[in-house]
């Protein structure tokens, strides 16, 4: 009988140690140490020990790409309406600065925590310590909208106003104290359309007024040539891609002219070809000459190119022709004219005759 | 208040007067209440407060139209209000307006200037309440400074006494001009409401709470944010402790606020003028010392003095 009762009691101690070993079902990142948020080393569900919100920085990196585009602030009860948060534009712009934990404050590892799973709807409340959502919200973007905006008006996120987008410097000549070549000029556009360069791959430690603040609300346009920065930090951003380039390459008496394809590379891009990055053609990091010839690239453009999407729908004499039949010279952008094979009775008297040349 | 004809009528010798004044004014110095002006401690440990965040502050007035719109003021319509052109001259709360938004420079961000919210501090030991020869102001135990429109006879004296100077007058009015002041919203908060203000901003720079708390908070947020705060938290202490407190992101004198002692602003004026009147010793002393110096002045004539 005893040795029963024993057993009993040594089963029910294994189950009870078993039970605490138990793995937890979302295992804690080993990144965030337990106590940044908890008093004890061993919180449980019911006592989590928790410490008060210190609005702790966790700088886990986080990527914007996955990031929500808008996002609606607000219950729209109160006086104003409600604010479409432009929560993707403003986590790029974080990147340049202190990234998602700006405002992310609380980042414990997992998903990303909504603002309102800690700070509470309603104002009148119990615990005090931290803000209520509206006053977390307006504590959070008040701040960096005055610093730049110079003014706390509600219609700026309430209304529909637009703020405009930063007035983007095309070129910046700087001059430096480098005396074979003074001036340096860096084709900003370039870098951010052309090379399709992330503001945040150069722009680091960066305030909010740093962009907004110039060339707007009446601040001094920027000036045509500026004083760079101190040589080591100025370089340290371009030598990541400049690092086989000589001094020349950049530095040179007198501002540069940007970039232009037609008279460096002697073939003149079109519109379409313009927007793209460089890498989408040059790809593999080289700036060789390509292959000028369209399907070079366009290798797969056949049974998925519906001529009707220009405007014209092909009947079935001409679906049957060749491009360079009425597009010559590579000129797709133009619309070719009829009389170029037609003569001009055409399209009076239909299918009309073809002249010149085949 | 008996005249001299109804004495002589009566028979009454003007020794025998002086004998009953006497010991009327020593029959009402048993009368605690009188002697016991100062009002008594209805201080709840729980009583509210509201904790003035001047650093977060964003200066869009939203609290003024608040009060305006609750306490029955005339107001513009709140778009109006995004005029920041009223920061260039400093204001005082009056009677149209019970609580009201200056602004100073921030030296620390010269683009994101200092707003400070002003009010009643709703004072835990109110000179008001002291110099009120009526009794019309009172401390309630929520931690509202109110007053009794009823009993107000216009004196005055809270403006004079009040160390934030906000009681205001409607001297505008001419019968019946009334006392305005912020009155923490008594009337809301019994209705569990919050205060007008508090509930108005946009950016809970006003945190409404148990005073006790409020000051954790205050101690705990400059313990957090050393650079944002200087150490000290206006209103823990000013005259023996005010309901509403502050912090703020530079000296508090810089931003005007008065440098008061520890002690509540009642204990002086209470002093001198209870002092006059306590326990009635001071007047049956005068009275007795005049009736002493008639009595022997009297002796004196009845026996040697010329006729």
């Amino acid at each position: 009988m005893k040795a029963i009762y024993a057993l009993l009691i040594c089963l029910a101690a294994s189950t009870r140690a078993f039970a605490q070993t138990e793995i937890p079902a979302e295992p804690v990142p080993s990144k965030v140490d337990c106590r940044l948020c908890h008093i004890s080393g061993s919180p449980t569900k019911e006592k989590p020990s928790l410490l008060q919100c210190q609005r702790v920085m966790n700088k886990l990196a986080r990527s914007t790409q996955q990031a929500p585009q808008t996002i609606t602030l607000g219950t729209g009860k109160g006086t104003y309406g409600q604010v479409k948060f432009s929560h993707k534009a403003h986590a790029e712009m974080g990147e340049m600065g202190g990234g998602c934990y700006q405002c992310h404050h609380y980042d414990h590892g997992g998903e990303i925590q909504k603002c309102g799973n800690c700070h509470s709807a309603t104002r009148a409340r119990s615990d005090l310590a931290s803000p209520d959502l509206k006053g977390a919200l307006h504590q959070l973007c008040v701040g960096c909208h005055k610093e730049w905006g110079h003014t706390a008006e509600c219609s700026t996120c309430h209304g529909k106003k637009n703020i405009p987008n930063p007035d983007l410097p095309k070129k910046i000549a700087f001059r430096t104290a480098y005396n074979r070549g003074s001036i340096v000029t860096f084709t900003h556009a370039d870098h951010v359309k052309s090379f399709g360069l992330k503001c945040a791959r150069c722009h680091q430690d960066q305030t909010c007024s740093s962009c907004h603040d110039s060339g707007m609300n009446g601040a001094p346009p920027r000036a045509a040539v500026k004083d760079s920065d101190p040589m080591k930090a100025s370089h340290m951003a371009c030598f990541s891609c400049h690092a086989k380039d000589n001094c020349a390459s950049c530095h040179s008496g007198k501002p540069m002219d940007t970039f232009n394809h037609e008279k460096s590379a002697g073939w003149r891009l079109n519109r379409f070809h313009n927007a793209l990055a460089c890498q989408r053609c040059h790809t593999g990091g080289k700036f060789a000459k390509l292959n000028t010839d369209c399907q070079s690239c366009h290798k797969d453009w056949q049974g998925k190119f519906e001529h009707k999407k220009t405007g014209l729908a092909l009947d079935e004499t001409h679906s049957g022709l060749g491009c360079d039949s009425c597009h010559g010279d590579k000129e797709f952008l133009a619309p070719p004219a009829c009389s170029a094979c037609h003569d001009k009775s055409y399209p009076k008297d239909k299918p009309g005759h073809i002249v010149g040349k085949g | 208040m008996n005249s001299s004809s109804g004495d002589k009528e009566k028979g009454l010798t003007r020794r025998a007067f002086i004998k009953n004044t006497v010991g009327i004014a020593a029959g009402l110095t048993s009368l605690p209440a009188l002697a016991q002006a100062k009002p008594e401690n209805i201080l709840s440990p729980d009583r509210m407060g509201v904790l003035v965040d001047t650093t977060v502050c964003i200066g869009c007035r939203n609290c003024e139209w608040g009060c305006k719109t609750s306490h029955g003021l005339p107001t513009p319509p709140l778009e109006t209000y995004e005029d920041a052109s009223v920061f260039e001259k400093m204001r005082r709360p009056d009677d149209k307006a019970l609580t009201v938004v200056n602004s100073y420079p921030n030296p620390k961000d010269p683009k994101a200037p200092y707003t400070v919210k002003v009010q009643c501090m709703h004072c835990d030991h109110p000179a008001c309440v002291s110099a009120c020869i009526v009794g019309a102001l009172s401390k309630e135990e929520s931690g509202s400074v109110i007053w009794d429109t009823g009993k107000c006879i216009g004196c005055r004296y809270c403006i004079v006494a009040c160390p934030f100077q906000i009681p205001a007058f409607e001297y505008y009015q001419a019968l019946q001009p009334e006392i305005r002041k912020c009155d923490f919203c008594s009337g809301r908060r019994k209705d569990g409401k919050l205060p007008a203000c508090v509930e108005s901003c946009p950016a809970e720079a006003l945190t409404y709470g148990p005073r006790e708390e409020l000051v954790r908070i205050a101690r705990n947020r400059v313990k957090r944010y050393p650079q944002r705060y200087v150490n000290y938290v206006y209103g823990e202490y000013e005259v023996g402790g005010t309901s509403w407190l502050y912090l703020a992101g530079r000296d508090f004198a810089d931003l005007q606020f008065p440098k008061l002692g520890k002690n509540p602003a009642p204990g002086v004026s209470e002093s001198i003028q209870h002092g006059i009147f306590a326990y009635f010793v001071p007047p049956v002393a005068l009275y007795g010392l005049l009736g002493l110096l008639m009595w022997v002045s009297k002796n004196n004539s009845d026996e040697g003095g010329p006729k």
